[in-house]
């Protein structure tokens, strides 16, 4: 939309549906509209830390875990890569 | 750096989030309103001029307006809500509206001065007003016409787990 190029890939998805969070929800927390974490799942904007750093806290997970540069790996190639390394 | 968000602005972003404004913030539909906002323009001051019926146009310039709020429930009000009332996505679009029509605007402004003149003199007086109007409106309403054309579809709006 701004013309940047790069993408942001993130776990949020993943993480709402395994607490069974709505798009609501999670914006609530993270105190935005619920478009915009449509807008970051969908690696259309890069948050600001202040975004990153309160979803890290809200999901106890680190920053990296949640948000990435380079796609995140399928979950069945950690697993396999944990089994085998 | 931020100022508190007024009662206005909280008024505001209840407004531009209520589940029937929502129904206006799909691509298909935001595209619509931009080009029906454009054809009423054209209606405003060919009609008058096609039919030679002064008042043909007054119709369409009163259309103009729900048109203009039509608009702006599309792109959530991002241009009209008080910025500190948006978040940071909203203000980057907002943001973003404003500067894509800053040349755009200054033509329109340009073009108007120089051409304006002469052309409210030639029309008759009912089409010169509305179109002044209309003009005056374009020019404010810019940020909002041009974000509803380049907004991306939002997948999962109307979806219960949004």
């Amino acid at each position: 939309m701004t013309g940047r190029e790069t993408r942001l890939h993130t776990r949020l998805p993943m993480l709402r549906a395994e607490r069974g969070m709505s798009r609501r929800e999670l914006a609530e927390a993270l105190g935005v509209h619920y478009q915009t974490i449509g807008y970051i799942e969908r690696g259309e904007y890069m948050p600001s830390m202040e975004i990153g750093l309160k979803a890290a806290a809200l999901f106890s997970l680190p920053v990296e875990a949640i948000f990435s540069l380079e796609p995140f790996p399928t979950l069945d190639g950690e697993a396999l890569m944990r089994r085998t390394g | 750096m931020t100022n508190p968000e007024s009662a206005y602005g909280r008024y505001m972003k209840r407004t531009f989030s209520h589940p029937m404004v929502e129904r206006f913030q799909t691509r298909r539909v935001r595209r619509l309103l931009v080009v029906a906002m454009l054809a009423n323009t054209a209606l405003i001051v060919g009609l008058p001029l096609l039919t030679g019926i002064d008042w043909l146009g007054v119709p369409f310039f009163l259309a103009f307006f729900p048109l203009a709020g039509m608009l702006n429930m599309s792109v959530r009000g991002v241009t009209e809500i008080p910025l500190s009332s948006l978040d940071e996505h909203q203000a980057q679009l907002r943001l973003f509206s404003f500067s894509m029509a800053y040349y755009p605007a200054i033509a329109l402004a340009l073009l108007a001065g120089i051409f304006g003149p002469q052309l409210i003199e030639t029309l008759p007086a009912p089409v010169a007003v509305c179109l002044g109007g209309v003009a005056g409106g374009t020019l404010l309403g810019l940020p909002a016409l041009l974000l509803a054309w380049r907004l991306p579809d939002e997948d999962g709006l109307m979806d219960e787990d949004a």
